[in-house]
């Protein structure tokens, strides 16, 4: 709900500003002067700065399993990832340089990232079908990260709307994290077929994750200027280059280990749908204009 | 060129990269948690200790429900050193009631055990790989076997002999000869006997039956003259050189560990409740009563806890760790100072599911392991394996 109010804001916010904007009547580029090649030339350069927010769904790339349960006379089923599911927020402030249809972006970015898995367990006995036990382990994992992405952005067109291409690094920093488990089951031994789901164990978790993660990061987005701002859209997808799980703890929260709980070696990866509005920090008159029509 | 600002940027991205994560296998040696599952709903496991193996691994001894007889059988296990199952072994139902502790002798590691229609101890085996197992009788008559050490190269064992009614004391080599084996009367009636009955058929209390040695002097902890008592004994004498009682069934000593002369690391219950005596001096040569040793008192303790106790070189230090039942379901380790007694800190293992403690040893890494059961879903009891850095427990 938070996260859509933020982005119904974003959308009214340009229209606002255009409504408040000059409205200067456009000069067609046969109407160039030494003014408009000044203007021009000036316009080869620009900082911009401004505030996007949108959602990002993640996905946990596995590297190498782990688990506490170690079955004596079953193999155990993997643990079930619902990648690109769990939708969390990311806004971000952003600060760029633009130059001759490139760009040289810095985007501090608070990121909330969510994923789950799920695994499965069975008990039962040849002699007596009704001693029979299924559970199911859902494990949600909400992380808050602050992270730092550096983009080089090319506009493909010099238009009104402006798509264009990204790619960078990221560094994060791990902010929070919460753990919980859910077990639901089914229990066949208790007269019955007993369907039930305990409460959820719910944790503070952040020794389980890497402090520190890098990444490669790249999308499509597009700039749309209104008067002197620019509405941008973009969607970017992150690859983790580095661990997102710290190895040194992962059996350290006893309330998880001792359900059977232990995170793999993962790499997360994301992709964001981020809306936002940008405004330009240099200017060469009163009615200076971002784009030369 | 400027150099500083390219070293600057160098810096900081040798100083980022080196806070990263990455695979390390040796994190998953130094540390984990395992619980070693069975999908039978009906199956039953208990551990009773765990050895280190030369290879790193680990070797687990329990017990296990039978269909067909009242005592216990067994099961051994055996994990790589990342604690994940290699293989396990239901030993058949010709044996029964394993014992500990589970021994390294040589290469090989050995355990008491029973013949279920006999009664007679057997000395159990098996190699490194929880494989290649035997069991030959003791060449005298030892029924009941209840605990056992190593005596050298040979096996202490304490045993209970139903028909004199004594708790028997026996020097064992692994090759079954007895070479010194004396008996101390439990005393006459059949109300003294039952809790020992209640305890073999895992029907009742399990008493913390122990022997071993103190300097030169043999002990048990065990029934003596209607009382569960810590009895020092010499076997070319038939009565005890000295004996710590407990309150007949109802108290006495949980763990002892010998320190020095008759300094002793111990645990005591009485009635329910439990105190720990991490530096007691003992009276090995005269009658005296363990309600007079008082101890610090640890309500958190289960009922009667379960206790453990090993000596322990952690992060330099000399320490005590006690390994106990917690009323709230879990693994308390509780550190004290080996030559004061001054307690250091605790940790506590488990959650959710209720956690039992079998056994805490150090590896030859430093480490601590902790083997215990664990009720799986909070119904099947069956083995776990906690391994602690050492360089992560709060002293």
């Amino acid at each position: 709900m938070r996260s859509t109010s933020i982005l119904l804001l974003l959308l009214i916010f340009p229209l606002l500003s255009h409504g408040q904007a000059r409205n200067t009547k456009r000069k067609s580029p046969s109407t160039y002067n030494l003014q408009n090649r000044e203007a021009n030339k000036f316009l080869e350069k620009q900082w911009w700065l401004g505030f996007k927010a949108g959602m990002n769904w993640s996905r946990a790339n596995v590297d190498q399993t782990y688990d506490v349960i170690s079955p004596t006379n079953y193999s155990l089923a993997e643990k079930q990832y619902n990648n690109f599911k769990d939708p969390g927020i990311t806004a971000s402030l952003e600060i760029t340089f633009y130059y001759k249809g490139f760009s040289f972006s810095l985007q501090p970015t608070y990121r909330n990232s969510n994923f789950s898995y799920s695994t499965h367990y069975e008990w039962d006995d040849d002699e007596e079908p009704t001693n029979r036990l299924e559970l199911d382990y859902n494990q949600e994992q909400r992380i808050d990260y602050a992270e730092f992405p550096l983009l080089v952005r090319y506009d493909i067109t010099n238009t009104r709307l402006r798509p264009y291409v990204q790619v960078g690094a990221y560094y994060t920093l791990l902010i929070n994290a919460n753990k919980s488990v859910e077990v639901s089951g089914i229990d066949y031994a208790s007269g019955g077929t007993n369907h039930f789901t305990d409460e959820p164990i719910i944790v503070g978790a952040k020794d389980l994750f890497a402090q520190y993660q890098w990444g490669l990061m790249g999308g499509v987005g597009a700039n749309y200027h209104l008067g002197n701002i620019r509405i941008n859209l973009d969607v970017t997808y992150r690859q983790g280059m580095s661990l997102a799980n710290s190895t040194e703890n992962r059996f350290a929260n006893q309330k998880l280990s001792g359900v059977g709980d232990a995170m793999d070696d993962f790499k997360l990866n994301s992709f964001a749908i981020m809306a936002g509005v940008m405004f330009p920090l240099r200017y060469l008159s009163g009615d200076f204009k971002s784009l030369d029509f | 060129m400027k150099i500083k600002p390219f070293l600057i940027t160098l810096l900081t991205l040798l100083s980022a990269t080196s806070c990263l994560e990455e695979q390390n296998p040796a994190f998953d040696e130094k540390a984990f948690t395992k619980i070693y599952d069975n999908t039978e709903f009906d199956a039953s496991y208990y551990p009773i200790d765990v050895q280190q193996t030369s290879e790193g691994g680990y070797l687990i001894l329990g017990g296990r429900r039978l269909e067909n007889s009242s005592f216990a059988g067994i099961y051994i296990l055996k994990a790589d050193k990342l604690g994940n199952f290699v293989r396990d072994y239901d030993v058949d139902e010709s044996y029964v009631n394993p014992v500990g502790d589970f021994m390294k002798i040589g290469a090989t590691y050995y355990f008491l055990c029973m013949d279920p229609l006999t009664l007679q101890t057997h000395i159990a085996s098996v190699d490194m790989n929880g494989e290649s197992f035997t069991a030959i009788p003791v060449a005298s008559s030892l029924p009941y076997p209840a605990a056992a050490s190593t005596d050298g190269n040979s096996i202490l064992a304490l045993s209970y002999n139903h028909v004199n009614k004594e708790s028997v004391v026996s020097v064992i080599a692994t090759a079954g000869t007895v070479s010194a084996s004396n008996g101390y009367s439990i005393g006459a009636g059949e109300g003294v006997e039952q809790p020992l009955v209640d305890h073999f058929l895992r029907t009742g209390y399990q008493f913390p039956f122990q022997v071993g040695q103190s300097g030169s002097q043999y002990f048990f902890n065990g029934f003596y003259n209607y009382t569960f008592s810590l009895v020092f004994v010499d076997l070319s004498q038939n009565n005890p050189t000295g004996v710590v009682q407990g309150q007949q069934d109802d108290g006495g000593f949980s763990a002892l560990l010998p320190l020095s002369g008759s300094t002793f690391a111990a645990s005591r219950f009485n009635f329910g409740d439990n105190y720990l005596l991490p530096n007691v001096d003992l009276n090995t040569s005269g009658i005296s009563s363990s309600t007079d040793l008082g101890g610090f008192s640890l309500p958190e303790l289960d009922q009667n806890a379960v206790v453990r106790i090993i000596r322990a070189t952690i992060q330099s230090q000399d320490v005590l760790v006690y390994g106990c039942n917690t009323k709230s379901n879990q693994i308390g380790l509780y550190f004290y100072n080996a030559s004061t007694g001054a307690f250091i800190s605790s940790q506590y293992l488990g959650y959710s599911y209720p956690f039992e403690i079998s056994a805490v040893k150090q590896t030859a890494e430093g480490d601590l392991i902790v083997c215990g059961t664990t009720y799986v879903t909070g119904r099947f009891p069956r083995f776990s394996l906690i391994k602690i850095a050492g360089d992560q427990i709060h002293l």
